[in-house]
């Protein structure tokens, strides 16, 4: 009979998980709640051993109610979280943590604060991998909330300063937030991952007290280490660090020439375009029609108008020159067998000038280049633009009649 | 494009997954996950920190209580899908589980159900080799010990050809065997030869006879479409050897014209199309191989590969779809996603999914459904597992930008993504095929800001959800209402509807049997500083009239639909429009006094729990006579034999025929005579023509006779002296032509009615036995077989009578 009660009480207990789940499914979180009350009591007769505690769904679900249902305080959500800690042991920290966030998004810096120091003095046995884990981002949200600290002292230290008013205690206690700050952030980003958030932190902390060897290897780490996912906003920090140390244009180039090996949709690119546009050296200017050819590849680069008027200020520049036209020839080699569909049909010509007399412009000057003045999209926005009386249609078709013989030889 | 400023903090692992434990329970609550500074425009709002989950989300409220049938139901046949308890043997093994009785609660169907999930190689590929034993092939009879384990094949090949010829006639042991047998013949169906089960098909076809069945049986159809390259729009059809691509003019009502058709050697298990450049598609088959497939420019095979793509586990599954670029295709597997560059593909492809830890997946976790969610961010990727749902960024491959365990009971087949413009969420529509689950989520950002799920996830009503709105129906008509309606899903689609400034989302799910049913989220706009207290708001629990009135057509169409494609589990019904007419048939007034009788003492009988041995009439009358009775109630005819056999009919008769019987006496040896010239000149066989003229003439003949009273035999008609019982006699002379022919009854009828009312004459009916071809309906427990059989009976007693 012992078994029998057993297999009951597991039977009503799934039941209930079920009508709480349903609830929470369909956004009744008082229903939910008040099923969750009654599942609470699977906490006193537990037979499992089940992979998911019952006092983790008891968590997971009632921080959730807690967080949607219409009469719930943070006060009565701190609560039920300080209970729930002292129930699962084995997913305290990881409890915690999700205290401080919530804590975080509701604006209680402080007491997340609080929480994060009470959880990073917690000891239990050993730890096991996630917990190591766990403990490395509590330190590093607490680093963040140091350097939050150390923002706001420094503010407080540059506006009084401003006025020729120094306070020492200030100061010191923003040095003190800089030394928490740094020793906690440090030691996640050497871990493999995603710390945007922390890196920009700790390079800010860095390069404001001068070390700037520290923040470039850290930057450099962050981007080139081959065991850290290929971040593109680490190469976009590099970038801008290298920018802001007034570094020279052969370093940001290289900076951003991996970026566009990795990420050639990046938005960065258009800045690449344009610093390889004004370099003296023919490769360089290359590569730039390169760089911007590609990023017009894809299908969220559609209708950039910047994109589309570096490539026809760059088109045109070779076209008038009449030099380096094979440039534009390999480029539109591999290309031009799907972009006369993509970029330049009827229908996108319609759609561009109705929506955007800019954009179709400048397509229409790279259309009348690559595929002559019979191209469906040119003729169609010319003939628009003609007939709007714009002058610089006018122009365009023009200067397109001028150099047909030369638009010739590319397609 | 835009890539946000910073990404949720994530570790990055590489490596086989490690974390055990399959599907958590409420692992997808109570997460924020990660946190991370809010951008400038949430900041002047007052908060610092915005969470990757459990943020704020659209409130999309259901208009209806449940979904709404949109078209009629189906009305092709539909055989319900397999299920594990049709698989798998039950009986001895049934009883040794009953639960309580044993100490572990062994659920074997539900074992083996993952292991077929599981292992389908070894599973479906040694099946025969498993099962073999429990094959009998052999003509004779199983042993009783045999009988528990094996199953006789020739048995149910037979029942199949009697099913056949019985037309669906029900029996309903037969369904689930049938079922058993059709998902055994799945496996080497496909191994027909083509074009025999063309040759086979078209001369279905032209004999008009049912097709469907064959053609779904053999190949699975899938429909995809693209409309985001403006006008025209393009549509594919996948089945497993041909794929085909139509276009679909822009305007209203306009056919869509075919433009090329594929055929493949191995069954194409994907088929979409270019997002991006109009006549472009996806191809991908079952061996692996991955094409660019043009329709100006033809197939470009852009991968080949039997083996998966990033551990060794081997499924024919694979996937392809679009990505950002036009160019560079995604094509996946149970392992993962990759994506390769048309341009060259050999040297350029990256990966950008892969099941292990730098997805954070479990062990055993499998891709179950990727999709290109091209139309909310042009690098946005959303994979399904049995476990979670992730969103990737092609620009940063391999980490996922958000991940949620869905927590659904089926993994999710079918998804369907409504892109939200700019500062509203995309709704991402997640569909379990068994269960018919439905799971709204909404995520944003990918630019600006990194990705974010806001709002808890919704579950939307299936299909079978309905059914506890619809009227009351009789306990089998449920069972099968609940059998169609929880057929499996098929597939889901969802439309946004702007009205003014009312948006709604309309949702349609299909289901395996064919059937449509949609339901309808209206957005409500809510100030971000007020509370949620729409939660409660659930809706109505009955359905609004309109619905209502779409339930009751449907299922009106639905039992009629039934009734004209009998179903096996429809249960016998026979009809006897062909025995009487339905002047024939019509009541009297009012009801009898015998049949007031008659309905009190079946009242009493009822209460008492007794049998009706007999009715309160003297005489002793056959019980099959009440049998066959119509149930439509006492007409002129029944009424005239009911008073016969309460011995009030020989009154009756002199009052129904008051005419000179020397009269007709007269006329009729007139008649006779000209007869008798005329067999004559007919040779013998011709006289044998059937029994009908042979009865006729007796009857004729009995005419003659002087109406008999029923309890002096004395005076019985020399044709009949001796051989028939007194009643058999009376039952001619009442059913003699002319009688039946003054009260209205046509001549072929007269036989039938004969046939009918002999049954009654013979004391102790004789068992039925059916003649060879009558053999395969004997199953039926109609009047009609049953008239049958005492036909032949009848005529067998006559024969010898004769003369031959």
């Amino acid at each position: 009979s012992t078994h029998k009660r057993k297999l009951d009480f597991t039977k009503s207990k799934e039941a209930c998980l079920s009508y709480i789940q349903d609830a929470m499914l369909q956004k009744q979180w008082k229903r939910a709640a008040e099923f969750l009350a009654c599942y609470v009591e699977s906490l006193e007769k537990d037979f499992s051993a089940e992979p998911v505690s019952p006092s983790e769904i008891i968590w997971r679900m009632g921080a959730e109610i807690l967080c949607h249902h219409p009469q719930s305080n943070i006060k009565e959500f701190n609560s039920f979280i300080e209970q729930m800690k002292t129930f699962g042991l084995k997913r305290y920290l990881k409890i915690c943590l999700e205290h401080t966030f919530h804590l975080l998004c509701n604006g209680l810096i402080d007491e997340a604060y609080q929480n994060l120091s009470m959880a990073e003095s917690w000891r239990f046995g050993e730890c096991t991998v996630i917990q190591d884990k766990e403990k490395k981002l509590i330190q590093a949200y607490r680093g963040l909330l140091d350097y939050y600290s150390w923002c706001k002292q420094k503010n407080i230290l540059l506006e009084h300063g401003q006025d020729g008013f120094e306070d020492l205690s200030v100061e010191q206690e923003m040095h003190s937030y800089f030394r928490k700050a740094a020793v906690n952030l440090q030691e996640i980003i050497k871990i493999p991952g995603v710390w945007d958030l922390f890196v920009k932190c700790y390079v800010d902390l860095l390069e404001f007290y001068g070390d700037h060897n520290e923040a470039r290897q850290v930057l450099n780490e962050y981007a080139y280490n081959s065991k850290f996912p290929a971040n593109p906003n680490a190469h976009v920090y590099l970038y801008q660090f290298l920018k802001r140390q007034g570094e020279s244009k052969k370093s940001l180039i290289s900076a951003l020439k991996i970026l566009h090996d990795i990420v050639p949709s990046h938005e960065l690119m258009i800045d690449f375009n344009t610093m390889l546009q004004k370099s003296k050296k023919r490769k360089k200017r290359r590569l730039g029609l390169e760089v911007i050819f590609a990023a017009l590849d894809y299908a969220g680069w559609k209708e950039n108008v910047k994109a589309w008027s570096c490539l026809a200020r760059q088109v045109k520049q070779i076209i008038m020159s009449e030099k380096h036209l094979e440039w534009i020839k390999q480029e539109w080699n591999s290309r031009k067998d799907w972009w006369p569909a993509f970029h330049f049909s009827r229908y996108l010509a319609k759609k561009n000038w109705q929506e955007n007399e800019n954009l179709s412009y400048e397509k229409a000057v790279v259309a009348g280049i690559l595929l002559g003045k019979d191209c469906k999209y040119f003729k169609h926005v010319s003939h628009q633009g003609c007939k709007a009386q714009v002058k610089r249609f006018r122009m365009l078709k023009r200067f397109v009649n001028k150099h047909s013989h030369v638009c010739l030889r590319i397609s | 494009m835009e890539f946000p400023a910073a990404l949720f903090p994530s570790y990055f692992v590489t490596g086989p997954p490690q974390e055990e434990g399959g599907p958590a329970l409420a692992a997808g609550w109570g997460e924020h996950e990660q946190v991370l500074e809010a951008g400038p425009r949430c900041r002047e709002a007052g908060t610092m920190f915005v969470p990757r989950r459990g943020g704020m989300g659209e409130s999309w409220k259901p208009a209806d209580a449940a979904a709404i049938p949109l078209l009629p139901p189906n009305t092709s046949y539909w055989v319900p899908s397999l299920e594990p308890q049709d698989i798998l043997y039950r009986g001895a093994l049934y009883k040794k589980l009953q639960p309580g009785k044993s100490a572990a609660t062994l659920d074997f169907t539900k074992q083996l159900r993952h292991f077929f999930v599981d292992h389908p190689e070894d599973a479906f590929g040694s099946m025969g080799q498993l099962l073999h034993q429990n094959f009998f092939l052999g003509n004779s009879k199983l042993k009783r010990q045999a009988r528990n384990s094996s199953i006789r094949m020739t048995a149910l090949m037979e029942e199949i050809e009697r099913l056949k010829a019985r037309r669906g006639c029900p029996e309903q042991y037969l369904v689930p065997r049938l079922r058993w047998f059709s998902h055994i013949c799945r496996d080497w169906l496909f191994e027909v030869p083509l074009g025999l089960l063309a040759d086979s098909m078209h001369e279905e076809l032209l004999l008009q006879a049912w097709s469907g069945g064959a053609l779904g049986f053999s190949q699975d159809v899938a429909i995809s479409c693209a409309v985001s390259c403006g006008l025209p729009d393009f549509v594919s059809v996948r089945s497993d050897y041909h794929c085909g691509v139509w276009r679909v003019p822009g305007r209203i009502g306009a056919a869509p014209t075919p433009l090329q058709v594929i055929r493949t050697d191995v069954p194409a298990s994907c088929l979409t199309v270019s997002p991006h450049l109009p006549g472009e598609l996806s191809v991908c088959t079952q061996s692996g191989a991955v094409y660019l497939w043009s329709v100006e420019m033809g197939l470009q095979r852009l991968r080949h590969d039997t083996q998966t793509m990033f551990f060794r586990d081997h499924s024919p599954w694979h996937w392809s779809d679009f990505t950002a670029h036009p160019r560079v295709l995604s094509c996946a597997d149970r392992t993962g996603l990759q994506c390769l560059d048309a341009r060259a593909p050999e040297r350029c492809h990256f990966d950008l999914f892969k099941v292990g830890q730098e997805a954070g997946c479990q062990q055993g976790e499998r891709v179950v459904l990727p999709m290109y969610l091209g139309r909310a961010h042009p690098s946005q990727h959303l994979v399904t597992t049995q476990f979670s749902v992730y969103v990737l960024d092609e620009r940063l491959p391999m980490v996922p930008v958000l991940k949620w365990a869905h927590m659904m009971k089926a993994p999710p087949l079918f998804s369907h993504l409504t892109p939200g413009g700019p500062r509203r969420s995309h709704k991402v529509l997640l569909g379990a095929s068994c269960t018919q689950e439905l799971l709204l989520l909404q995520y944003r950002g990918g630019s600006q800001s990194a990705c974010q799920l806001a709002g808890p996830p919704q579950k939307l009503h299936s299909i079978v959800g309905c059914l506890q709105h619809l009227p009351t129906q009789l306990p089998h008509h449920h069972h099968l209402l609940q059998q169609r309606l929880g057929a499996p899903a098929a597939g889901l689609a969802a439309a946004l509807q702007k009205d003014g400034p009312q948006e709604s989302l309309l949702v349609f799910q299909l289901s395996e049997a064919g059937d449509i049913f949609y339901q309808r989220l209206i957005h409500e706009v809510m100030e971000p500083s007020a509370p949620t207290l729409m939660d409660e708001a659930v809706a109505a629990p009955v359905p609004s009239p309109a619905a209502a009135l779409r339930y009751r057509r449907w299922l009106k169409d639905f039992s009629r639909s039934h009734r004209e494609h009998p179903q096996h589990t429809w249960p016998p019904t026979f009809s006897q429009k062909r025995i009487f007419t339905c002047r024939e048939l019509e009541m009297s007034a009012g009801p009898s006094t015998l049949h007031q009788q008659a309905r009190q003492q079946l009242r009493q009988a009822m209460q008492e729990g007794s049998y009706i041995q007999r009715w309160d009439t003297p005489l002793p009358q056959p019980p099959l006579v009440q049998l066959l009775e119509p149930p439509g109630g006492l007409d002129t005819l029944s009424a005239r034999l009911t008073t016969a056999w309460s011995e009030g009919w020989c009154q009756w008769w002199e009052e129904k025929s008051r005419y000179n019987v020397a009269q007709r006496r007269q006329a009729l040896r007139e008649r006779r005579r000209q007869q008798k010239r005329a067999r004559g000149r007919r040779s013998l066989s011709a006289s044998f023509t059937s029994s009908h003229t042979y009865q006729s003439e007796l009857s004729e003949l009995s005419d003659v006779a002087p109406l008999p009273p029923p309890v002096s035999p004395t005076v019985l008609p020399r044709e009949t002296a001796g051989s028939s019982p007194p009643s058999a006699v009376l039952d001619e002379a009442l059913l003699s032509s002319q009688s039946l022919h003054c009260r209205g009854i046509p001549k072929e009828r007269q036989k039938t009615l004969r046939d009918y009312l002999s049954v009654c004459a013979e004391e102790v009916p004789e068992p039925p036995e059916p003649l060879p071809s009558q053999a395969s309906q004997a199953c039926i427990p109609s009047s009609q077989s049953l008239s049958q059989a005492s036909c032949t009976s009848q005529s067998r007693r006559k024969r010898p009578r004769m003369g031959f």
